[in-house]
């Protein structure tokens, strides 16, 4: 009887991790996306530090 | 450039992949003065890693053999995908450009408006034949999209052109980004138009735009940031690079006041004249006491102690009638307009001739603060706090 339910709980075990590794996968294609910086500025017309 | 440059380092401290753009327009006005204080600009910006170059149709101002010399000089790439030689009929610049930034492959191209005319301080030699945007893009898309993962659009067209360009291209154009380089407009949130991201920091360096995204390595954005990074008296500095801006600034005054600039006046009437503080202390002597206390009592000062006495775009919050009928004019000595340096109590009052007694004076006063305290100048005026220190 403990071994059924020591095979029961194993396979819901096994389950679970399989379960919990298929939603993570969405979490590793995150770790996939690439951090992007972009600094923009236009129009300077020459302008190296404040009127005053 | 001192904080630009420090908030820079700050970013290559927290962030890998990091690009620097221009979207075009960094040259300044067509003076000497403006030329000599623009070479010392891109003396700096070489040392800041902005990998391509948008050509405005102020980067032109010198002269195309100017800029090419700049180029040459800091191994600047710019582009352009609708500037023609006048004469040769052919592109002056690449197109495009594509950088690799964390594995991405980042496309960029760069327009002028179609509405602006390129005149320079050499221009009885260049010619320039700006082409439809339009067709440019749809020219250049294609190919660049081929090879980029994402597409910036660096536009040098209005505000207007631009949407209506972005609007006429429609989803699915390639863009990805757009970041506005001709107008002094500023966004501070994110703008879509279709699937186009439109971002604008401007005006003339007083602000710094960031964009932080999350992007699939095929290129599709996944999230955008937008910060704004105000280059005031707030922001950090790197003071070595501050002194040498000071000291070039002093070296270059007298250069500037060779070049004084003009107003040109159509505002206010041509009858009316300004008297000046001391007429006004004639009769308002306790005012005149507190008002030699103020910032605006002082505030020619401050653009000599910068070396920007020479600046128009500064000059006009620095004087009294600016661009006003009989307002201030350096080269005028007759009727004391010269003599109309910091913002005097006609600055806000209005011409001495038509002072009123009515009430009404001071009412029209308080209109007057929002004409130099704008949003992209002063962001953090208000009217409570800053009336406290003029109060009279």
């Amino acid at each position: 009887m403990h071994r059924v339910t020591l095979r029961a709980t194993s396979l819901l075990v096994a389950l679970a991790a399989a379960l919990g590794l298929w939603t993570r996968l969405p979490a590793s294609q995150a770790e996939d996306l690439v951090d992007l910086t972009i600094t923009f500025e236009g129009a300077v017309h020459g302008e190296i530090a404040p009127c005053g | 450039m001192a904080r630009r440059a420090a908030i820079f380092q700050d970013i290559a401290k927290n962030h890998k992949n990091v690009l620097h753009l221009d979207a075009g327009n960094m040259y300044g006005r067509r003076t000497d003065a403006a030329r000599a204080q623009t070479e010392f600009l891109l003396d700096h910006v070489a040392k800041l890693d902005y990998p391509v170059l948008a050509v405005g149709q102020w980067d032109l101002n010198y002269g195309l053999d100017f800029l090419k010399q700049q180029a040459a000089k800091h191994n600047f790439h710019y582009i352009s995908a609708n500037l023609k030689g006048g004469d040769s009929g052919k592109l002056l610049f690449d197109p495009y450009a594509v950088v690799k930034r964390g594995g991405l492959r980042i496309g960029l191209i760069s327009v002028i408006g179609p509405s602006y005319v390129i005149t320079t301080m050499s221009a009885k030699v260049d010619k320039f034949v700006i082409d439809s945007p339009r067709d440019a893009l749809e020219k250049y898309l294609p190919e660049l999209r081929k090879k980029s993962d994402i597409i910036v659009l660096l536009s040098g067209a209005s505000t207007r052109d631009t949407r209506e360009l972005l609007t006429d291209l429609g989803t699915g154009s390639g863009i990805d980004i757009c970041v506005e380089g001709a107008d002094l407009r500023q966004y501070r949130r994110l703008n879509r138009v279709g699937d186009v991201y439109l971002v604008s920091a401007n005006p003339q360096g007083k602000y710094l735009g960031q964009l932080d995204l999350q992007v699939t390595p095929k290129g599709v954005i996944q999230d955008a940031v937008l910060t704004l990074h105000e280059l005031g008296k707030q922001a950090p500095q790197i003071d070595a690079i501050q002194d040498d801006v000071d000291k070039f600034l002093k070296g270059n005054e007298k250069l500037s006041q060779n070049s004084k600039v003009t107003p040109h006046p159509d505002k206010g009437l041509k009858d009316e004249k300004y008297l000046g503080t001391l007429r006004c202390s004639n009769c308002h002597k306790e005012i005149f006491t507190k008002y030699q206390e103020t910032a605006h009592a002082k505030a020619w000062q401050t653009l000599v102690a910068k070396g920007q006495t020479s600046n128009p775009d500064c000059v006009g919050c620095h004087v009294t009638g600016w661009d006003y009928y009989n307002g201030f004019d350096p080269t005028v000595s007759s009727n004391g307009r010269n003599t109309l340096f910091n913002v005097q109590c006609e600055a806000c009052h209005g011409y001495g001739t038509m002072h009123a007694r009515d009430g009404e004076w001071a009412a029209q006063a308080k209109k007057s603060c929002t004409h130099c305290h704008t949003p992209e100048f002063d962001p953090d005026f208000d009217y409570d706090t800053y009336w406290a220190r003029i109060a009279h």
